[in-house]
């Protein structure tokens, strides 16, 4: 009888329910994202009701933040959500085949050539440029599709996004109906630090040009841009980071459910004397006789190479049996070491899985043992580990 | 396009800016590209962007 060795190559039975097909599937993984699609729903439904009567749409772009473009599309739809922000065309497609009924924006911009592809997708570029508006144009006229376009107008920023003298110059087109411009759409520079000065310009310099935009639903808010108050919510407001757990007010508690937790396994235990080195360059040292456990992630996973720890720096935490444990040494592309010394013995055992983001470790926390922002982390989360999806209208 | 790495721009340039080294800077190369394949037994092919599993 052959004997399979690497249990990833254990078929799928048909003799095993979804579960235990699933908890095989686990078993053999060296990490687990969890991503909770009530949580998500609860955000959306709390940003909703703190920008209403404005609508709240909900942006998915980058995988819905690293979380699964399609079953966090599909969870926020059936909890309301009708419109949708994605940067690339691949994410517009992603969208579709998930909500059929989405209204879809496109935020990177319109290319030339590229009209059939929105056409297909029934998607709308959000356009920030005058040649990209005469391109459309042209696609439209010779197509005679009707899908719509948002403008982008830049106050402030300096990324996408038509001058304000631009925009002013398309108000004759907007005044004469018929347009075919279905958002009028801003982004803020500073949004999650209360106090800038820059957002009561661009909210003042916004509010002037939308103005004059008659008929044309507006837009300026992300998600921090929703906590500055009614008046910089208009007609539709876009969170995105929010969403998916990260605070929007980082000068204050975060209002925000936690969405993601993640998950990897102690592949060994080791005990090393005092004065001995964990990791490349032997940049850590055990100052006592320590208890290492070796758990299966590093940066090739999205655990930033910047969270390793060293004789002079701490690093980023994890949860062991449910106690916080520093990490020892740099963090290896695969693997990194947890020094597990101070945990009573026999509390974790080969195999067991330890939490790197969840039970108290926050995204905005790991954000800072890399060095960076929540949106980051998020959209690093690596490809190897397994996926579980919790709550949602549909199991996945 | 412009050129984000190539023409003299180095994986260790890169790394350096990104305060870390080409292991990581590799490791972490997105999936929203396109990815080209030059040489090699077949001849390349462009394949679109694989989602996330």
């Amino acid at each position: 009888m052959n004997i399979v060795s690497d249990p990833k190559a254990i078929p799928q039975s048909t003799l095993l329910s979804p579960e235990a097909n699933q908890a095989a599937a686990l078993a053999t993984s060296t990490g687990v994202l969890t991503v909770d699609l009530d949580a998500i729903v609860a955000n959306w439904r709390k940003l909703e009701k703190t920008a209403v009567p404005a609508e709240c749409a909900g942006v998915v772009k980058a995988n819905a933040y690293g979380c699964g473009t399609e079953p966090v599309a599909r969870a926020l739809a059936a909890a309301g959500c009708k419109t949708f922000f994605v940067a690339t065309l691949d994410e517009a497609a992603a969208v579709r085949a998930a909500v059929p009924s989405a209204t879809i924006y496109t935020l990177d911009g319109f290319f030339q050539n590229s009209g059939e592809a929105y056409a297909r997708i029934d998607c709308r570029p959000v356009i920030g440029d005058l040649n990209e508006l005469a391109e459309w144009d042209v696609f439209c006229r010779r197509t005679g599709w009707s899908g719509g376009a948002a403008i982008h107008i830049d106050t402030g920023m300096n990324r996408l996004g038509l001058t304000i003298t631009e925009a002013q110059g398309i108000i004759p087109r907007i005044n004469a109906g018929d347009h075919g411009i279905t958002l009028v759409m801003s982004h803020l520079v500073s949004a999650e630090q209360l106090n800038s000065p820059i957002n009561a310009r661009q909210l003042t310099t916004f509010r002037e040009i939308a103005s004059v935009f008659s008929g044309v639903p507006a837009s300026l808010s992300n998600s921090s841009g929703i906590f500055l108050g009614a008046q910089f919510q208009f007609d539709m407001v876009r969170p995105g980071a929010a969403l998916y757990g990260v605070n929007p007010t980082p000068e204050a508690d975060n209002p925000m459910q936690p969405v993601v937790e993640l998950k990897a396994r102690i592949v060994q235990f080791r005990n090393i004397e005092r004065g001995e080195t964990v990791g490349y360059g032997g940049t850590w040292t055990a100052r006592r006789p320590t208890r290492l456990a070796i758990v299966s992630a590093g940066y090739a996973d999205g655990y930033f190479r910047a969270a390793s720890a060293s004789d002079g720096t701490r690093g980023a935490e994890v949860i062991v049996a449910g106690k916080r444990c520093p990490v020892a040494g740099r963090i290896s592309m695969d693997l990194m070491a947890v020094d597990v010394t101070d945990l009573p013995p026999n509390a974790a055992r080969r195999g067991h899985m330890v939490t790197l983001l969840g039970e108290g470790i926050t995204v905005d926390e790991l954000a800072h043992h890399f060095g960076t922002i929540g949106y980051e982390v998020l959209t690093s989360l690596g490809s190897r580990y397994a996926r579980v999806y919790k709550g949602g209208a549909a199991t996945w | 396009m412009v050129t984000l790495l190539g023409e003299g721009i180095t994986v260790d340039e890169l790394a350096h800016h990104f305060g870390t080294i080409g292991y990581e800077v590799l490791t972490s190369l997105g999936s929203r590209y396109a990815r080209v394949y030059k040489g090699g037994a077949a001849t390349g092919t462009a394949e679109p962007p694989v989602a996330a599993p």
